[in-house]
């Protein structure tokens, strides 16, 4: 080490103490960022709260023209009776169970539910192989993750002639594989991510107590990721319910799921279906948002891929 | 447990059994685990793209009187392809599809990386907001669609709460009016996916070392400053992956545009996956819809080779700081432990 | 000039917990302060609240007289070393270094900056690894590269908190030297805080010793170990705890507070050992355990149920379970209230 240069031994000499700028722009500032804020709510939140809205309004109410109802004035069940098929259809729109959405809600359950256990099963066991025995290599995750780049309508239309060749098309079972297929890739990299935070050596040490691999992957390893593997769930079923296009293209009426039905009420009523719609919508809405809510601290992780962890 | 014990009472591994724990070497377990994913690889991999591979050289239709394995009588190697190349409506399609990706995208991050910067801070009810912001994330896809077909009807809430704001009659076509199609669904879009890339963003800026920030402040940088030297270049890495990741979805998009336009007036707002589902179940054209579909899968099976990187490294360095971490803690020095007391 | 001036200031945090309480402190112009206590005593904070961080619930701090409590950190020309140094890891040793001056108004002139640089790396041996990406530096470096990073905006007052927390034990001897000279030679006020008392012992001209957010006492390194204000000072500063005995005033038949209960405090090295029986002996205990520590011993012993400790000489080693006579240096025991824990004369 060298001497200390002259330059430095400032002992104080250049303390110069600015007054702070107790200006308005200082007052302003929060008041600026929570005016951003609420703007952003009102924006963010308003389509929510017109749809909500409206599957309590009456037809009156829905689409007036020249008028608009910001507020239900008469607040009504009649759409939600309506399209869970618990009142008779009355009027020269009476065209009884057909208006029912119940048959598709069912299919849509069922369906979600089918394809998610199939991705978890084949999935789980992927991403432990992949974490823990780097099987297929470096590059297969990176395959697995190619697959969600494609639009799955590509990958859609040559299935579409398996399907109805095989006699899956329309069918729940046919839904079931699809959406597994689809989905896999999510319950892979997102498992794997969980696996690699456990220590191989807990694993190790079954095997060395003992255990087969299987052994020490089902009473050690996976209790070890049951939160990350329920998280996974939830999250492949929400994926696997917000599904539109491969129930467009795969089911006709048998198997038709829920979104799809709405479509369907869109297109065959020219709009004057909105409070129905949106009782619908609402009804479809909240299964995603209670699970979405309870998994909210893994959804970044999800949708990244686990290529963001917290 | 099938081992023994020995005189000295030491456990040994059962005879006849090679050394390696677990009863079965690592490979053909691992081999095992992998297999049921190859083969849904093979299902909905391998399979449609023999199929469509051999489609894409016919010109078949299921019109055309002939099922799907007499298709070879319509062989035309690749004259479908070429006609793809050639075909106005497919570029103009994959056009529209890059711009709502750019577009879209760059709102999401402008709005989400804004939102996000506005609630590092702590203040009361950041929690509740935060959960508020995530909603429209949760609204399934096709829902979200017909919500804004709602909202953009002429004598909708849109036009009206204009109308109320300017004080006169807004009457603006924002579905029928075939330059302003696209840009209503990239509405849907930016509305629906901002919560994500805020939520991604926010995670990111959150976990900003604080200390280095504290610091910067001590040596007098200003807010620019901090945002400019520091933020910036320490979210790069999480930007990257948040813009890749919205831009892979963004360019699948179908489900919202499907509820709100159906890709119309005319094809205005016709995407690529929306082109795609037009030619082959309103035209059923097949074959050309297969050629289609491959080139499709080559330019995304392109450009995913260059989006890849980003996410693994992702992976790879959140990895590492986990092991750098602990061996950090081994030797007792961990620079990035929170100052105490 | 830079005199740092604490006046009754207090910090109270938004669950209750109030970090420092009613604090007072002159810390004189160019003197080496360390803030001494157990983790939780409210040092950090203190320093934050000195270097503009944390705002204070009450009280004033004064830079040379001038009220400096509602001034942006930016602006109170202050340099602050974190104990994990804040390293901007994103940038190279050269642009970590020079931050503060690329930030300033007016922005100095890139050859000026260089300069400056230079300068800053020949003090701290940092010349070699100036282009060098600041993540990939030993942590003996990063200590260097924020010490630089922070002297090269001349700051009036330098804070370090845990300066040498981090550093291997061969280095820290070494920065605590250098870190000595470099404040003796450019005169800068220095305040440091941790809870090491050697190290606040070896080095600071004045220690601020706190607890519970409370000053306990301030006084150069010698008054602290010599005259302890409380029990808490007494027990914390020095090497070997000081050993502390039960005892009541006896002052004869009038005299005031007779029968006043109090602690007798008396440091291991303070301690002579004899044998069990010898007239000098003030107090009689069994050897339970002994550590050797090289130039000397630590006796560990059971003095009337009591724990003590004595520090003794490797030659003449009692064996565990001896009973040993203990001789204590009058001139400095000491006593404490057992009410109010402070020192009691006589």
């Amino acid at each position: 080490m060298t001497a200390v240069e002259p330059e430095l031994t400032v002992p104080g000499a250049e303390v110069k103490l600015v007054a702070p700028r107790r200006s308005v722009l200082g007052l302003l500032r929060p008041l600026a960022r929570w005016a951003t804020i609420l703007f952003l709510m009102l924006l963010y939140g308003f389509p929510l709260y017109w749809t909500v809205t409206m599957a309590f309004k009456p037809p009156a109410e829905w689409n007036p023209p020249g008028t608009i109802y910001w507020w239900p004035e008469n607040w009504t069940w009649d759409n939600f009776e309506d399209i869970l098929g618990l009142k008779e259809q009355e009027g020269i729109f009476a065209t009884g169970k057909s208006r029912s959405a119940i048959p598709y809600i069912e299919n849509s359950i069922i369906a979600a539910t089918g394809g998610t256990l199939l991705a978890l099963v084949v999935g789980v066991l992927a991403a432990y192989g992949i974490a823990r025995f780097r099987s297929g290599g470096r590059m297969l995750p990176f395959q697995i993750l190619q697959l969600r780049m494609f639009p799955p309508i590509a990958i859609i239309i040559p299935l579409l002639f398996m399907f109805v060749y095989l006699q899956l098309w329309d069918t729940l079972w046919g839904l079931i594989i699809l959406y597994g297929a689809v989905t896999f890739p999510f319950v892979v990299w997102l498992m794997r991510s969980f696996f690699q935070e456990v220590p191989r050596e807990i694993s190790d040490a079954a095997i060395v107590d003992g255990c087969t691999h299987w052994g020490a992957f089902f009473k050690v390893v996976l209790p070890q990721v049951k939160g990350g593997l329920a998280a996974t769930a939830l999250f492949v079923f929400i994926l696997n319910w917000s599904d539109f296009l491969i129930a467009l293209v795969m089911t006709q009426d048998n198997a038709r799921t829920a979104p799809v039905f709405l479509q369907a009420l869109q297109s065959g009523s020219a709009g004057q279906e909105y409070g129905k719609q949106a009782a619908l919508a609402v009804i479809l809405i909240l299964p995603p948002a209670i699970f979405g809510l309870a998994i909210q601290k893994y959804l970044v992780r999800g949708l990244t891929f686990g290529a963001i962890k917290r | 447990m099938a081992e023994t014990v020995d005189e000295q009472g030491v456990r040994q591994a059962p005879k006849g059994r090679l050394p390696d724990v677990g009863g079965r070497s690592e490979k053909s377990v691992a081999a095992l685990l992998t297999a049921p994913g190859q083969l849904v690889m093979l299902f909905i991999v391998l399979f449609p793209a023999v199929l469509a591979i051999y489609l894409g050289f016919t010109a078949w239709t299921p019109t055309s009187g002939d099922d799907v394995w007499h298709a070879y009588r319509y062989w035309h190697w690749f004259d479908g392809y070429w006609e793809v190349l050639r075909d106005g409506t497919f570029w103009s399609a994959m056009w529209r599809t890059v711009l709502f990706m750019v577009v879209a995208v760059g709102m999401e991050f402008l709005i989400g990386f804004g939102l996000a910067m506005l609630f590092l801070k702590q203040f009361r009810g950041r929690g509740v907001l935060t959960l508020f912001f995530l909603l429209p994330m949760m609204v399934v896809p096709a829902v979200s669609g017909f919500v804004f077909f709602m909202i953009f009807q002429v004598d909708g809430p849109l036009n009206e709460g204009l109308s109320l704001l300017l004080g006169r009659d807004i009457t603006i076509l924002w579905l029928q009016n075939p330059s302003l199609a696209l840009w209503s669904a990239m509405v849907v879009d930016i509305w629906q996916w901002t919560p994500l890339m805020f939520l991604i963003l926010l995670s990111g800026l959150v976990a900003l070392p604080e200390d280095q920030m504290n610091q910067a402040r001590i040596l007098g940088a200003n807010s620019w400053h901090q945002f400019r030297y520091l933020i910036l270049p320490m979210m790069k890495p999480i930007i990257l992956i948040a813009l890749i990741i919205r831009a892979i979805e963004v360019f699948k998009v179908f489900d919202a545009v499907y509820l709100l336009t159906q890709g119309g007036p005319g094809d205005a707002s016709t995407t690529i996956s929306v082109w795609m589902y037009r030619e082959v179940i309103i035209n059923s054209r097949w074959g050309y819809a297969c050629a289609a579909a491959l080139v499709v899968l080559i330019m995304v099976t392109i450009a995913g080779a260059f989006a890849v990187r980003p996410i693994e490294a992702g992976q790879d360095s959140t990895l590492e700081e986990l092991e750098i971490g602990e061996t950090d803690r081994t030797i007792g020095v961990d620079p990035f432990a929170k100052a105490g007391a | 000039m830079a005199e740092i001036h604490l006046q009754h200031l207090t910090k109270q945090f938004p669950g209750g917990l109030i970090a420092v309480n009613d604090l007072d402190l002159v810390i004189p112009d160019g003197s080496f302060v360390a803030l001494l206590g157990p983790s939780g005593c409210g040092k950090t904070t203190t320093m934050n609240m000195i270097s503009g961080l944390e705002k204070p619930t009450s009280g004033e701090i004064y830079f040379d007289e001038q009220p400096i409590t509602r001034l942006p950190p930016g602006a109170r020309t202050v340099g602050f070393v974190f104990q994990n140094y804040a390293i901007f890891t994103h940038m190279s040793v050269t642009e970590n270094i020079s931050f503060g001056l690329r930030v300033s108004k007016p922005r100095p002139s890139e050859s000026e900056i260089e300069r400056r640089v230079g300068e800053i790396a020949d003090i701290l041996g940092l010349r070699g690894m100036l282009d060098r990406n600041a993540s990939r530096l030993s942590v003996n470096d990063m200590q260097k590269v924020a010490l630089g990073r922070s002297m090269i905006v001349n700051p009036a007052i330098f804070l370090l908190d845990e300066p040498f927390s981090n550093l291997d034990a061969a280095f820290r001897a070494y920065m605590r030297a250098e870190l000595k000279r470099i404040q003796h030679e450019v005169g800068q006020t220095m305040v440091y805080v941790t809870h090491d008392q050697v190290e606040a012992m070896s080095m600071a001209d004045h220690i601020a010793v706190m607890d519970a957010g409370r000053l306990q006492q301030y006084g150069t390194p010698d008054e602290l170990y010599n005259a302890p204000a409380n029990r808490f000072v007494a027990g914390f500063v020095g090497s070997t705890q000081m050993n502390f005995l039960p005892a009541t005033l006896v002052l004869g038949e009038h005299g005031a507070g007779n029968g006043r209960s109090l602690t007798l405090g008396i440091r291991p090295e303070n301690v002579q050992l004899a044998a069990p029986d010898a007239a000098e002996a003030t107090l009689a205990g069994k050897v339970n355990l002994i550590e050797p520590l090289g130039a000397k011993d630590v006796i560990h012993l059971d003095v009337a149920g009591h724990g003590f400790r004595v520090v003794g000489t490797p030659g003449k080693r009692p064996r565990v379970g001896d009973n040993v006579g203990l001789v204590f240096d009058s001139a400095r025991q000491l006593l404490f209230d057992d009410e109010t824990t402070l020192a009691v004369d006589g």
